[in-house]
């Protein structure tokens, strides 16, 4: 569906995406990356409103740069707010739909169905103006999913929603998903994004860190044996001064003290710590094999009930916050 | 270990005076302004008429050092008629009859309105449009864009009053301008002295200085003024933009079409359009007419007294609606 | 489709730009000519200027071709910038032909504010003029003229350069005219320089202006001489009884339609010029950089 090879993009001396290689087939999509890290740049490359200065891109197989009738089978949802303060969501939808070429009657149509989906059918006939943040989200999103397009770009989509529009803005791309359309979706709101069960692209600095599903992500991390400065651990064990990468697991069960001594004996921990409230324990270890292999025969052996296990990598905000440091090359 | 305190402390430096932070919003401003190339560009042209403007310096002080009382008096002075001639081109009856009046009589004492008058070519011919070309391209964005982007909230959470405020935006506009016609004309100036035969000369142009920073600034005071003043009116730029551009054409087209027709035709008041409150009409004439009083160029000092009323209610005017549109956002 | 999406901007952008305000400015550029006049022709001697030159259509077209090029700067300049100032590009050029056809409908919504702004200020202003220079009387010796002196009066003033019916009729089409040629160059200067567009479309006009006067090829290509002897030909004034100093400008041999076909060519060559830089450039909004 969606294609780089080696694209690069300069704002004169200004990088903006640098060496992405990627290829997308159809489903969902998170763009993950901090602020300039290169999102917008690269939605709008794929949008065809900026040509790549190096390498090229193609969306459902073609050059997106002066082909016009593609942008039919696409639909953008900007971060930017919109300002039109004196026109209403339907005359504004209406007529993004009619850009698409649809005449007055089948926009309208689509217009009212959209804004309905959306949830904005009361309030349509209002001045944007006086809109909330929220309302102006869901007339966002409105007008780029009135042509049902084949691929729907969302960029921060959860921007002013409140807890209820979150969940229903994740329903109903979750819909959207289920109807054979591709998704992308660039958020700072990490779980959200995981909501929508993504394959992940992490950006920063215009290069693309890694791009997969979160497991494979995890996989790739958890295998890792470079050699580091790693942090000085609470309880350090003898032998563990060398420099080697240690993951930290986050485990709740019903006698922490009982779990801490038995994993004590196994020679890839190399730290435990319980916490002040004693509800939960953190492993330190150099594999997290062993312990997974471990633990179910602890339980077995002391009658242990778990609760909750995780490990640092378990969240995208970890995940994330551990690929920045291999860039950065603190890991 | 010892464990460090890296919490919130207070600031025990020394504060600047309350009076000087209108100087960081201009400062602020003139930063962001210049990185435009294209005011680069336009500031770098403001100075070339210099050069060609200060060999009007240089002619003269060779005519006065070289001519004929006699031939003078008897018409015969071929340089005088020259003069003539161009001081007639380039400006109005009425100034033209004082500098060449005082040519008549005595050189060492017309150098004073002769200098004037080749001063105010400068100010007039070429300043004049430099002024409004900068304050087209720089005020429009300068509050409009606060506007749009909500910056009030920003600017009045800190400790800093309207006056600040305004103070710090027409500094912004007004050092560009000033760049490019009071610093141009007081180098012209100076270009006179050193090509002058003799350093006596700054006995008879000793005030010139100070009635050219004056000449600047009844020009670059109200235009800057005017142009915040359609700036606070908008969070559109380019409306502000427009409305300066429109309010300067039109009111030379206008101006113009009326002296055109009062010379053509006469009028039913028996006025002359260049010297009634049609002038009000055109801004550029408006301040053409008090800059050229200012230098000395005109004498009727009635009607530069009404012009100059005009011209400062104006301003307040202006510096009334900005006040206003800075403290809407304060008050709702 | 294309047809459809550009008329569709021109609907959504004609009664988005109805609001307090734009009436308002273009209430002030209608009004501002006829005003002019009421007070010209309270100070001037009208009678003693139109007895030396052709003062009303003179009047009139100058003011009238200002307040076209001024509405034209308002509306026409800033096509693309005002939707990048606003951030709302993005919604427009991910439409398919989006960019284009909102260009379009843009420049035929300024077509449209500049004819409306034009028209409504010729109007007042014929009416001005006829306050003043109106040569026919409908009273004599405090007795009503007889019904076909009137009509000789008014047909002899319809043929009169000075009537305002007229200048009415014959400055109208210079207006429609000039509001397409006008709009198209400003759009293509606004897409050229998006962010400095009105200076330069100001200096365009002040150059333009200065060239249409030259009696050289160079006035060929300007809009100013075509609209000029466009509406010298339909008023039906003889160029050769003016003051040389306008004759000399003024006068031409060209039939009217070669000038209105040099206007059509100059706007759809800079139409063409415009649609090409749209396809050609990228236009981002600052977050992006």
């Amino acid at each position: 569906m969606i294609s780089f090879k080696s694209v690069s993009k300069l704002y004169g001396l200004v990088n903006g995406v640098n060496d992405v290689s990627m290829e997308l087939s159809p489903g969902a999509f998170g763009l993950l990356g901090p602020n300039g890290s290169g999102k917008t740049t690269l939605i709008n490359l794929i949008t065809g409103q900026l040509r790549p200065t190096v390498g090229s891109v193609e969306i459902f197989g073609e050059n997106p740069w002066g082909r016009e009738e593609m942008l039919s089978q696409i639909g953008l949802c900007p971060a930017v707010d919109v300002l039109y303060s004196n026109v209403s969501a339907f005359e504004w939808v209406n007529y993004q739909t009619r850009l698409i070429g649809f005449d007055w009657s089948e926009a309208r149509e689509r217009t009212l169905e959209a804004l309905a989906t959306v949830g904005m059918s009361d309030a349509m006939h209002r001045k944007i103006g006086g809109y909330s943040l929220g309302m102006r989200q869901r007339t966002k999103l409105a007008q780029a999913i009135a042509h049902e397009p084949d691929l729907l770009i969302l960029d921060e989509p959860f921007n002013g929603l409140d807890p209820i529009g979150r969940q229903e803005m994740t329903a109903l791309l979750r819909r959207y998903l289920a109807n054979g359309k591709s998704i992308i979706l660039a958020s700072h709101v990490l779980h959200e994004v995981e909501e929508i069960n993504p394959d992940l692209m992490l950006l920063s600095n215009g290069r693309l860190l890694a791009h997969g599903s979160p497991q494979e992500i995890r996989d790739v991390l958890s295998n890792q044996q470079e050699l580091v400065d790693g942090n000085i651990p609470e309880i350090a064990r003898p032998g563990f001064e060398d420099k080697v990468r240690i993951t930290e697991l986050f485990i709740r069960c019903n006698d922490n003290y009982i779990l801490a001594k038995r994993l004590f004996d196994s020679q890839q921990i190399c730290s435990l710590a319980i916490s002040k409230d004693k509800t939960e324990l953190t492993v330190g270890t150099t594999s997290v094999r062993e312990v997974y292999t471990l633990l179910p025969e602890i339980a077995v052996k002391e009658n242990l009930e778990f609760y909750e296990f995780r490990s640092a990598d378990g969240s995208l905000d970890d995940l994330f916050s551990s690929l920045m440091k291999i860039h950065r090359g603190e890991s | 270990m010892p464990v460090n305190d890296l919490g919130y402390r207070t600031w025990d430096g020394v504060i600047t005076s309350p009076y000087m932070r209108w100087m960081t919003i201009a400062m602020s401003g003139i930063r962001i302004v210049f990185k435009s190339q294209w005011i680069k560009r336009l500031m770098f042209l403001a100075w070339a008429p210099a050069l060609a403007v200060g060999a009007m310096f240089f002619f003269y002080e060779q005519y006065v050092e070289n001519r004929d009382a006699v031939d003078v008096a008897t018409g015969r002075d071929s340089g005088f008629r020259q003069v003539a001639g161009v001081l007639r081109m380039f400006s109005s009856e009425s100034q033209a009859k004082i500098v060449l009046d005082a040519m008549a009589k005595e050189p060492n004492e017309a150098r004073g309105y002769v200098w004037s008058f080749i001063l105010m070519r400068m100010l007039r011919g070429y300043s004049g449009w430099m002024v409004l070309m900068l304050v087209g391209l720089i005020t429009p964005p300068l509050i409009s864009k606060d506007i749009r982007s909500r910056a009030f909230l920003f600017y009045f959470s800190k400790p800093i009053t309207r006056t600040d405020y305004l103070l710090g935006k027409l500094c912004t506009v007004g050092f560009f301008v000033g760049f490019v016609t009071i610093l141009p004309a007081l180098a012209l100036y100076l270009f006179g002295v050193v090509l002058s035969p003799s350093v006596f000369v700054l006995l008879s142009t000793w005030d010139l200085p100070f009635r050219v920073v004056a000449a600047c600034l009844i020009v670059i005071l109200p235009s800057c003024l005017l142009g915040l003043m359609l700036s606070s009116l908008t969070s559109e730029s380019r409306f502000a933009g427009f409305a300066w551009f429109t309010v300067w054409i039109l009111g030379f087209v206008g101006y113009r079409i009326v002296l055109f027709s009062t010379q053509l035709g006469g009028s039913n008041l028996n006025i002359e359009a260049s010297e009634s409150m049609w002038q009000a009409v055109s801004l550029y004439d408006c301040l053409g007419f008090l800059q050229a009083w200012i230098m000395g160029l005109e004498t009727n000092h009635s009607f530069a007294i009404k012009l100059l009323v005009f011209v400062l209610s104006l301003s307040a005017f202006c510096v009334y609606v900005i006040m206003r549109k800075i403290s809407a956002p304060i008050n709702a | 489709m294309f047809v459809r999406k550009t008329l569709a901007t021109f609907v959504f952008e004609f009664s988005r730009s109805l609001t307090t305000s734009r009436i308002a400015t273009s209430l002030v550029l209608a009004l501002f000519a006829p005003v002019m006049l009421v007070l010209i022709g309270f100070t001037v001697d009208i009678n003693g200027v139109r007895n030396q030159i052709p003062f009303p259509l003179f009047v009139l077209s100058i003011f009238h071709l200002l307040a076209l090029f001024l509405a034209v700067l308002l509306w026409a300049t800033p096509v693309v910038y005002s939707e990048l100032e606003g951030k709302t590009w993005s919604y427009l050029s991910v439409r398919p032909y989006g960019k284009f056809c909102s260009t379009l409908g843009k420049y035929l919504n300024a077509v449209a504010w500049a004819v409306l702004t034009t028209t409504l200020s010729l109007t007042a202003s014929c009416l001005v003029i006829s306050y003043f220079v109106w040569d026919v009387s409908f009273f004599v010796d405090n007795q009503i003229r007889p019904p076909e002196d009137v009509a000789k009066q008014i047909r002899e003033g319809l043929n009169n350069a000075n009537s305002p019916v007229v200048i009415w009729y014959s400055l109208f089409p210079c207006l429609i005219l000039g509001a397409f040629a006008f709009s198209a160059i400003f759009v293509h200067i606004g897409l050229l320089a998006h962010k400095r567009g009105m200076v330069f479309a100001v200096i365009y006009g002040i150059v333009e202006t200065a060239f249409s006067f030259l009696p050289a090829i160079v006035r060929q290509l300007t809009i100013g001489f075509h609209l000029r002897n466009i509406g010298l030909k339909t008023s039906n004034l003889d160029v050769s009884a003016l003051p040389p100093q306008f004759s000399n400008i003024l006068a031409t041999e060209t039939a009217i339609w070669v000038h209105v076909l040099a206007l059509l060519i100059i706007t759809a060559i800079h139409l063409g010029l415009a649609i090409y830089w749209l396809h050609s450039r990228e236009y981002i909004t600052a977050e992006e950089v």
